[in-house]
């Protein structure tokens, strides 16, 4: 069984210049930076060219990391790859354009389900794969921070508190933010409904 | 904000986190490390033209420096230092003038 791996050690050693040690702390990164990369990925962007991107920011940051008790290093981490994942969000400059004749059955019977108040709880052949295709969906239509604070509050389940320490935002700000931007989901998935075609 | 949208919005997040999760490879593909550490160690094409401006910049502000000393003791000889003359402005004009 492999040995886990001493960060602090291998952190040191990659600032040294030792390149044995940066292919090691790749290796034991590359999970949770994909994991990231994954939940927070612009459409027109490939995965790999964002993952490869969040490394070399990880490598020339380096240097300027500073450990402090309590705090892991995965957690500086996961924060510069969410803030380049914001950025790459940023740059995407138009919004995916879709329609209701693109989604699943399943889909459309959730969107019924969410916007009319006489409509039925979709079936239980509904799959899960559905509804988060229609979750992806209808996050894509709002703005990058929007869609980024939904995204880890709704769909990731994470704190308040979690997600101010990884993108420096109040927690106030957050719980803000999140309540408009499910306001303009509503409308969005609104106007989806009158607009069919 | 419409608590049935509220509600119904976070039974369909939590049906769509029940969605399997896609399969993580173990480590990166072949060759991902490698080619990031090559990026890593080469300098950029921005790093190099950014190098050269800065290059270039600092000789262009020393030759202009040295070209402006050597000006200034050129011409410092032949500046006349002597007090300004009188405006002609001061002197009156009008009783030289033939007026109609």
């Amino acid at each position: 069984m492999s040995q886990p791996l001493d960060v602090s050690d291998c952190v040191r050693r990659v600032n040294a210049g030792d390149l044995a040690a940066a292919q090691e702390l790749i290796q034991h990164l590359h999970p949770l930076v994909q994991r990231w990369v994954r939940n927070h990925l612009p459409r027109r962007e490939s995965e790999e060219d964002l993952m490869q991107e969040v490394f070399l920011k990880l490598l020339q940051k380096l240097p300027q990391y500073q450990e402090r008790a309590g705090v892991p290093f995965e957690h500086w981490v996961s924060r510069l790859t969410v803030r380049t994942c914001l950025d790459a969000l940023r740059a995407e400059r138009s919004r995916p354009e879709w329609r209701m004749a693109d989604l699943s059955d399943g889909g459309q019977e959730w969107l019924d389900y969410l916007t009319q108040q006489q409509a039925p709880p979709p079936t239980a052949h509904c799959d899960a794969q559905e509804a988060r295709d229609l979750v992806l969906r209808l996050l894509a239509q709002l703005s990058p921070q929007d869609r980024l604070v939904l995204t880890l509050l709704d769909l990731e389940q994470r704190s308040t508190l979690e997600i101010s320490q990884l993108i420096g935002w109040s927690r106030p700000m957050i719980k803000m933010r999140a309540m408009r931007a499910r306001q303009k989901l509503r409308r969005i998935a609104k106007q989806l409904k009158i607009q069919p075609f | 904000m419409n608590p049935d949208f509220h509600h119904r919005w976070q039974q369909l997040t939590q049906q769509a986190r029940q969605a399997s999760p896609a399969v993580l490879p173990d480590g990166p593909p072949y060759g991902f490390t490698t080619r990031l550490l090559a990026q890593f160690q080469s300098p950029s094409a921005n790093d190099r033209l950014s190098e050269r401006l800065a290059a270039f910049g600092l000789r262009a502000v020393i030759t202009s420096a040295l070209a402006f000393a050597a000006a200034l003791a050129l011409l410092l000889p032949l500046l006349d230092l002597s007090p300004l003359q009188q405006p002609w402005i001061e002197t009156p004009i009008s009783p030289v003038l033939l007026l109609p």
